[in-house]
């Protein structure tokens, strides 16, 4: 066996310099790659207590790479690529590797900028140009979100830079605005103290700040109202469902109509009334068989 | 049944399937024991004008679709249940009937009732199984802004000067407040921020319940007030403490919990 070996020169060529050196490059590179994980992951899980979740992210990535661009120029050096010269034709590459890679860079700076600025952090609810989802990851180009309804949505990080986004749960307290429409009959006084009852009575609207009663104006069939209430964020949307039902109870108990358009019909500027019949039970029931009878 | 209380609290016995009332205030709540289960049920309304007290009564399991039942396992034939008071866990924020002036070196003592909460623990251990408002009160927002502040509950009672104003409730506990003027100044006090889950609970001879008392010396405008807590209540000689804190004190304690303590009205 070990003649055929040599004969074959495999001896030779196992143990020459370039086999070893290609061993202890790919050795450097694996074990490189997970000793870059293990203290990128350490560092990170040191940090957590003292910086966001946000921040130990980016500071576990940073690490990840810095070492992960050490041991692959350590991995050519065992190779036997000279790296001054690899140095001189990077200018060129990176020229090249620019223009090709534009979208892509200038997503990872703006993924920078956004994690120092820290508009919002992950598990934050954003409206982003009308998609509404909690963040999920903030990633070097891109921001996750998802939406309630279960979909995962991307939104690159340059245009995250360059567009407005609605933060919804930045501050403890949100406003709910709930517009109300009242007949012209009603005592705009009783129906203020109606609403004001309403949000006393239920737990979940804060009595400070205080509701807001704004007289809006004179709409085409009702007095427009808008009554803003306070809660607290995470009871946000039981509040909305709660109050509005409440509301419409309170209207109906006192008797406040809510109306729906109207709608006044004029045929000229001297126009006769418009005939009115006046139909009895009996008479409405023998109207109706007959039409049944007409259509079919 | 009743093995020890003053008041509605302490310890009961609940025969097997035998279920029990209690009628505290606004909120009524059955315990059944079942083989192999606890069965707790509690009906709460808002009313905080509600005196009605019925201990342990025996009665029917209540049914219907709204009855909100929760059951705890407990493979134990152990019987034994722990009613006990507990001071809300958010502060509260409490109004003066009006506004009240305390002039530079002057002492007021304002009288405060505070809802509580109740625990129900089961079968000896140390953990509650339910930990609830007796009448729950309306969420608040402390602070000068809607972004900086504090949640906390909103009394609906006043705090008053007299002790004998002060509604006597079961469900209820009295803190009393020494609010000392220290500046210059006036002192203007129109709400109060109370950290109630930094206080404990103490119960009279008489059964009424009382938290430690607490003074608040008003230094300088703009500046955080010196807070002090007492070990027991005030005016009470004999008392017996029988709910801690729901969060300790850090060190930092007096200076953050207190930074801001008085508040003014909503316009």
């Amino acid at each position: 066996m070990g003649e055929i070996l040599s004969n074959l020169g495999l001896s030779d060529f196992l143990t020459s310099d370039r086999v070893l050196g290609l061993a202890r490059a790919v050795l450097i590179f694996v074990v490189g790659l997970v000793l870059a994980r293990v203290v990128s992951r350490a560092a990170a899980r040191g940090l957590r207590r003292r910086v966001s979740a946000q921040e130990a992210v980016l500071v576990r990535r940073l690490i990840f790479y810095v070492l992960s661009a050490l041991v692959v120029t350590s991995a050519l050096h065992q190779l036997g690529f000279r790296l001054g010269v690899l140095l001189g034709t990077a200018g060129v590459i990176t020229v090249a590797v620019g223009f090709a890679a534009q979208t892509s860079l200038s997503n990872i700076i703006s993924g920078f900028f956004l994690i120092a600025e820290r508009p919002f952090e992950v598990g934050d609810r954003l409206d982003v140009n009308g998609r509404v989802g909690f963040v999920i990851s903030i990633d070097l180009l891109s921001v996750k979100l998802r939406t309630f309804d279960n979909l995962m949505v991307r939104v690159p990080n340059a245009e995250m830079i360059n567009t407005t986004f609605v933060n919804l749960t930045r501050f403890p307290i949100r406003r709910i605005d709930l517009q109300i429409g009242v007949a012209y009959k009603e005592n705009t006084e009783r129906v203020r103290e109606i609403l004001l009852d309403v949000a006393e009575r239920n737990h979940l609207c804060l009595e400070e700040p205080p509701p807001l009663f704004i007289y809006k104006g004179y709409g085409d069939s009702a007095l427009e109202l808008q009554f803003s209430v306070w809660a607290k964020r995470d009871n946000f949307l039981e509040l909305r469902n709660t109050i509005n039902q409440e509301i419409k109870f309170a209207f109906d108990e006192h008797g406040i109509e809510i109306p729906f358009p109207h709608r006044t019909l004029y045929t000229g500027s001297v126009t006769e009334p418009f005939p009115v019949r006046v139909v009895t039970g009996d008479a409405r029931s023998a109207a109706q068989s007959e039409q049944l009878e007409r259509h079919e | 049944m009743t093995t020890s209380t003053d008041g509605w609290w302490g310890d009961y016995e609940v025969a097997a399937n035998q279920t029990l009332r209690w009628q505290l205030g606004p909120t009524t709540l059955w315990i059944t024991r079942r083989d192999q289960e606890w069965r707790i049920t509690s009906a709460g309304g808002r009313d905080v004008i509600d005196n009605r007290l019925a201990i342990a009564e025996p009665a029917e399991e209540p049914a219907g679709d709204d009855i909100n039942v929760r059951r705890v396992a407990s493979r134990s034939g152990n019987r034994s249940i722990r009613l006990g008071p507990v001071l809300p866990d958010l502060p509260v924020v409490v109004k003066t009937t009006q506004p009240l002036f305390v002039p530079a070196m002057e002492e007021a003592t304002l009288f405060v009732s505070v809802p509580l909460w109740l625990r129900v623990y089961l079968d000896g251990r140390d953990r509650e199984v339910v930990d609830t408002p007796i009448a729950r009160p309306s969420d608040t927002w402390f602070g000068p802004d809607t972004m900086t502040g504090e949640l906390c509950y909103a009394l609906r009672t006043s705090a008053r000067l007299h002790i004998g104003d002060l509604p006597r409730q079961p469900h209820r506990a009295i803190l009393a407040v020494r609010i000392r003027n220290s500046a210059p100044s006036v002192l203007l006090v129109e709400t109060l921020k109370i950290p109630v889950p930094h206080l404990s609970l103490f119960a009279s001879d008489k059964g009424q319940l009382w938290t430690e008392a607490l003074t608040v010396e008003h230094v300088k405008k703009a500046e955080a007030s010196h807070v002090k807590l007492d070990d027991k209540p005030m005016q009470l000689a004999a008392s017996q403490r029988i709910a801690g804190p729901r969060k300790e004190m850090s060190k930092g304690f007096l200076s953050d919990a207190f930074g801001r303590f008085f508040g003014r009205r909503g316009k």
